[in-house]
């Protein structure tokens, strides 16, 4: 079973809890007046008040590029000779430098040129179905490697690459000079291929707060545990909370391989705060239920909102 | 003598040069406090540190609590191009503890570019000077007070255990490196390697013990207690770490890192937490 989806089925019942849990809540709620605090940028002394409305989280679908890469696309950087996972390695960083996203399906054919005019061809490892997509400007690491260690290793007998041809599926190659790669202890292959982050999403007004957590140090299983979360803005105009964003907020522990706690997605009470004001603040009251199942012990609390780039804050908390 | 006086000499001349710049007044905020503290719990590493909204991502929801960094050396692998204070300091206050690694020469019988010289002598002399390469890349993150008490472990890969020349290499290196590891401002040194054939149980009769360990023993048994190659009776005093599982993809929030994976019962940066879970004892 995928992880993500085991911790999503051991929070479906938490998340029963959090839906009920706020409508208990209620009462008690209610004793959080909220009021307009002239000393403060348009939040109020307990903040402003949570409410229970379901939001949505962002999609984070990968983009898959329409076409594979062509040697013309991909800039190619070299980077330091090291050790990696008993291997040694030959970090070579792959950028798009196109104006479109392209693909490679998997690790790029290596072949390994050494000065005598030998060639070794690099095994792809575990990486060989690895697909990548290139965002425009968005690069990927690839390290290959060969066994740094046998019987008979010497620096006598060293047998050292010193340039690299990368082949791509749609034909044609990407010559690269001056690396190291010493493969007198056996056959290279691919010891990683990885993606760095793709560049950010476009961003609205709302990508620009920062903030805040503030949080009670101790939380009871079975109870309701309240919290605030500060949005400041520190640009020069007010920041609209409309649309009015969502934000996600869990309480979690480790378990196994897995964890265990609660989690919900909510809309902002944006009726309520309007805007958050050019370099002001506005404080929110947040809350969720703490699962009896939870163990005495520390545990994660995270908050995020919902935007791309959005503000991400998070504090250790004591379950007791 | 002189290796004890030389850190205070750079920090000076540091100073000078700093203030003659003006940049002193750009110091940077700090990005985490110094020291250490044992934490027990599950963690990954990975060769570039993730950016923040992929450790984000990880964070809520996961067993994982902290993450094996490498901060440098001659040898490390990847670049680090999101590795700064800001984003430890960023990642700390979300409630992250950082394996701090260090990838400086290898033994001398392996075919790795950079190498420990097979001259004992100057294997010492290699690991003092990268003990002190260690501080100074600490200082430059804005690891605080000092980086007293912060914990940095040394990533010896595998090597040919049997060839007594090379291993002797490698203690002498070990030993100079975890001696001035341990000159004020002393940080907490720990050695990493292949539990066998990183000959990790050898470090445990120099006479500049490791601190701790984490040991590379990919049995999947998360516990620390079971490492192969190592003595029961070896750093017993939570000062172990575990690699159990070597490179694999895991996705958590739709995001997938190549990762390490790992149990600690021993130090982290920059503070404990007692994650409560056994499978690490």
């Amino acid at each position: 079973m995928n992880r993500v989806d085991d911790w999503r089925r051991r929070l479906a019942g938490a998340r029963v809890l959090a839906v009920a849990a706020p409508l208990l809540a209620a009462v008690a709620i209610s004793a959080y007046a909220w009021e307009p605090d002239p000393a403060s940028d348009g939040g109020s002394a307990g903040g402003v008040p949570w409410t229970a409305t379901a939001g949505a989280a962002m999609t984070q679908l990968a983009a898959q590029a329409a076409r594979p890469c062509s040697p013309a696309d991909l800039g190619v950087t070299v980077g330091a000779a090291g050790a990696y996972r008993g291997s040694a390695t030959q970090e070579l960083i792959l950028t798009n430098r196109a104006q479109d996203a392209c693909f490679i399906p998997g690790a790029p054919s290596t072949t390994l040129l050494f000065d005598d005019g030998g060639q070794q061809v690099t095994a792809p490892g575990q990486f060989a179905a690895t697909r990548i997509d290139f965002q425009p400007g968005q690069s990927a690491v690839l390290l290959v490697g060969a066994p740094g260690t046998c019987s008979s290793a010497d620096p006598s007998r060293s047998k050292v690459a010193t340039r690299m041809a990368l082949g791509l599926p749609v034909g044609g190659s990407i010559q690269v000079q001056g690396v190291y790669l010493d493969v007198q202890c056996g056959q290279s292959s691919v010891v990683l291929l990885a993606a760095s982050d793709a560049p950010a999403a476009a961003t609205g007004p709302q990508s620009a707060l920062t903030g805040s957590i503030s949080a009670p140090a101790s939380a009871a299983r079975g109870q309701v545990y309240r919290y605030t979360v500060t949005l400041a803005n520190p640009t020069d105009q007010d920041i609209p909370l409309s649309p009015c964003p969502s934000y996600s907020q869990s309480l979690s522990q480790p378990a196994g391989d897995g964890s265990t706690g609660s989690s919900g997605t909510w809309l902002l009470n944006c009726a309520a705060a309007g805007a958050i004001p050019a370099h002001g603040r506005v404080t929110f009251e947040m809350q969720l239920s703490v699962p009896d199942t939870m163990v005495a012990g520390p545990a994660k609390l995270f908050w995020d909102l919902e935007v791309p780039g959005g503000l991400a804050v998070g504090s250790m908390v004591t379950v007791q | 003598m002189r290796a004890l006086l030389r850190r205070p000499l750079v920090a000076a001349i540091a100073v000078l040069l700093m203030a003659a710049s003006g940049a002193l007044q750009a110091t940077p905020v700090e990005a985490l406090p110094g020291g250490g503290g044992v934490t027990i719990g599950k963690g990954f590493d990975a060769c570039t540190a993730p950016s923040t909204s992929t450790m984000n991502a990880w964070w809520s929801g996961t067993p994982w609590t902290w993450i094996g960094v490498y901060i440098g050396g001659n040898s490390r692998a990847c670049s680090q191009p999101n590795l700064t204070s800001s984003w430890l300091n960023t990642n700390y206050s979300t409630g992250w503890r950082f394996e701090f690694l260090w990838v400086g020469p290898q033994a001398p019988c392996t075919s790795f570019a950079n190498r420990i010289s097979y001259n004992t002598s100057t294997a010492y002399d290699q690991g003092v000077n990268n003990a002190l390469s260690v501080y100074n890349a600490l200082v430059n993150l804005g690891i605080g007070n000092n980086a007293l008490g912060t914990p940095v472990i040394y990533d010896m890969e595998a090597f040919n255990t049997g060839s007594s020349s090379c291993l002797a290499a490698v203690r002498s290196f070990v030993n100079g490196f975890v001696h001035q590891m341990h000159v004020a401002p002393a940080q907490v040194a720990g050695y990493y390697g292949s539990s066998c054939a990183s000959a990790v149980d050898a470090m445990a009769t120099l006479s500049n013990v490791p601190n701790h360990i984490n040991g590379a023993d990919w049995d999947g048994n998360p516990s620390t207690s079971a490492i192969s190659c190592v003595a029961s009776n070896h750093w017993t005093q939570h000062q172990r770490l575990k690699q159990y599982r070597g490179g694999h993809n895991e996705t958590w929030s739709g995001v997938t890192l190549n990762i390490d994976s790992n149990c600690a019962n021993g130090p982290l940066a920059p503070t404990a937490t007692n994650w409560n879970n056994t499978a690490c004892l």
